[in-house]
């Protein structure tokens, strides 16, 4: 069961990774060529812009629940620092149901915004905008899970630590 | 009340060690319901922030900086900087300023800057004798170089949420960074003349000017860095995204073609750390954005506005009391978060009293980046203290001619406006 826990987890972490360069590499790629087309050729791509700008944010809501897992977003820890090393498990799986909390309210309230925004259409690719805000609800997905894989971590330590004790 | 409420809360859960993404953007929810406000309007105020071509400039640097900081270009830097200042009193003190005002070409983060040439002047310092929390203090100081001279993630942050030009912003932190760079190499000076800082007045060698023409072999891609990242904007070719994009090509041709310090597998771990690096910061100002909107539904800018005339209606006070809450407010609660949260009232007391929106910018980066060298909390004297391995308190006891020296830098930079409006107004006419 732990191995299929930890294979999911990787496998989904991988994905995750693929999906941020190569959204990255392709969101370069057009800026690189539409100034290469503005400075060179004397002419703009008419979609570029808008093109880099929907890349830009499906990667930077990508990134998010994987910054999150390495416990990269920025913080202050002046006081969690000085705190117990008991109260910091219990802050941290405080900190983790917070980042469920979101990821669940994400996927709730973007899922109303996308039911309008599907009857819109981006102007210059004339994407349809839910295909776009859609990034927003994967983020609260990937963050749902990454919090439940975090806080199953965090119990199953919390218990064998006691167990240890014992 | 309710305003207030949120805004304590708010602090103390980005005090307490919560994300402050997290808090941002839990706060923020939390207000929305409990105003009756459609919580739906949350993700979509996210969305709307991020929706913006400016804030692309964000990526591009930050890609552009690992690319090039790879192949420990800092570590060339710092025996560059030797070579150059080396052989005058407190060299190695001089050499980190210079070396900070190189990598400052190259990175924009404060933090990164500390970290890069932290990690190989303060064991150096230390060898030949600096006190540990002088060194981390000295490092820390010069690190705030990093935002200040462009490229600058906060400017970019600070300029897509605050609609002012990225690139007048980028021209207007030149003369404000050198200026800091001058103020630092004064104070050394000052300190290699006190007794009790001996070991200040050790120097490494003689000027040689060979030696210096060969490690400038090794360093060129920084010092070339500001004439393509320049060179676009002054001439008022490029916006700043476009600067980014062509400095991210330039840090690709020379990392994987010339120099070779990057292979072509090493790519998809760079743009990965590069992304999250982005969202690090791009999605505070995505909650932000929620935040923000929830604020002034909420009439916080105005009860601010209010606030701060009842004091005074003087411009030159209220500027100088705007200097001082961001100041304090950092001394307490990490930079990047107040300066998100403080962005609107920042613009909207701006407007109000006619301020130089460049200029206002300049000052408040400038200070949020000051916020992160003064005690009590101050991330910069973390990592500094940490690579010096030497007790918090022994640094705090150290830091306060460097604060003071910056503080006094900012205030100079306040009362004489043309140190950041000269060259945006010269060159783009801002």
């Amino acid at each position: 069961m732990q191995r299929i826990f930890k294979t999911g987890a990787a496998v989904f972490d991988k994905t995750l990774e693929t999906a941020i360069w190569v959204a990255f590499s392709l969101m370069s790629g057009v800026g690189v060529t539409q100034v290469f087309f503005r400075y060179v050729l004397k002419s703009s791509l008419s979609w570029s812009e808008e093109f880099q700008k929907y890349m830009h944010i499906w990667l930077i809501f990508l990134a998010i629940p994987l910054a999150y897992k390495n416990g990269s977003h920025i913080g202050m820890n002046v006081l969690f620092d000085r705190m117990p090393l008991r109260m910091q498990k219990w802050f941290l799986i405080l900190v983790d149901v917070l980042w469920l909390g979101m990821g669940v309210a994400l996927v709730r309230y973007t899922l109303r915004i996308m039911t309008v925004a599907k009857r819109q259409t981006s102007p210059g690719l004339g994407l349809r905008m839910d295909a776009v805000y859609a990034c927003i609800v994967v983020c609260g997905v990937a963050l749902c899970l990454m919090a439940m894989r975090k806080l199953i971590e965090r119990l199953r330590a919390i218990k064998s630590s006691k167990d240890t004790a014992l | 009340m309710m305003l207030l409420g949120l805004f304590i809360i708010l602090l103390l859960a980005i005090f307490l060690g919560i994300p402050v993404l997290l808090a941002i953007g839990a706060v923020g929810l939390v207000g929305f319901i409990l105003n009756d406000l459609n919580p739906a309007f949350f993700p979509q105020k996210m969305f709307a922030m991020l929706d913006s071509f400016s804030l692309l400039a964000l990526p591009y640097f930050i890609l552009a900086g690992e690319l090039m900081t790879r192949g420990g270009l800092s570590k060339k830097l710092v025996e560059f900087a030797e070579k150059v200042v080396g052989h005058v009193r407190g060299g190695l003190g001089h050499a980190s300023v210079l070396a900070n005002i190189v990598f400052a070409n190259v990175s924009g983060s404060s933090t990164a800057a500390t970290v890069a040439i932290g990690s190989i002047l303060i064991p150096a310092m230390k060898e030949r004798g600096y006190k540990g929390g002088f060194a981390a203090s000295l490092i820390a100081a010069s690190g705030i170089i990093g935002p200040i001279i462009p490229p600058s993630m906060t400017m970019i942050v600070y300029g897509s949420m605050a609609g002012v030009s990225i690139g007048g912003l980028f021209l207007a932190g030149i003369i404000p960074g050198l200026l800091i760079g001058a103020g630092l190499v004064g104070l050394i000076f000052l300190f290699s003349m006190l007794p009790g800082f001996d070991e200040l007045r050790k120097t490494t060698g003689r000027f040689d000017l060979m030696e210096v023409l060969k490690s400038v072999k090794s360093v060129w891609v920084a010092l070339l860095a500001p004439v393509i990242i320049l060179g676009g904007i002054l001439g008022g070719v490029f916006t700043a995204t476009e600067a980014g994009v062509v400095t991210c090509f330039y840090a690709f041709v020379v990392s994987l073609l010339i120099y070779r310090t990057v292979k072509w597998s090493d790519l998809p771990g760079i743009l990965v750390n590069a992304a999250i690096t982005t969202a690090m910061v791009v999605g505070i100002i995505a909650v932000a954005g929620g935040l923000g909107w929830l604020l002034s539904y909420l009439d916080f800018n105005t009860a601010a506005l209010s606030a701060i005339t009842s004091v005074s209606s003087d411009p030159t006070i209220v500027m100088l009391m705007l200097i001082a809450v961001m100041l304090f407010m950092t001394m307490f609660v990490e930079s990047l978060a107040v300066l998100v949260i403080m962005i609107p009232v920042i613009v909207h007391i701006g407007s109000q009293f006619g301020f130089n929106p460049i200029h206002l910018g300049l000052l408040m980066v400038f200070a949020t980046q000051i916020g992160a060298t003064t005690p009590p909390v101050a991330v910069l004297l973390f990592v500094a203290t940490s690579i010096a391995k030497t007790p918090y308190d022994q640094t705090i006891r150290c830091c306060w001619p460097f604060v003071l020296t910056l503080i006094a830098i900012l205030l100079l930079c306040a009362f004489v406006p043309a140190t950041a409006t000269f060259l945006p107004h010269y060159f783009l006419g801002q």
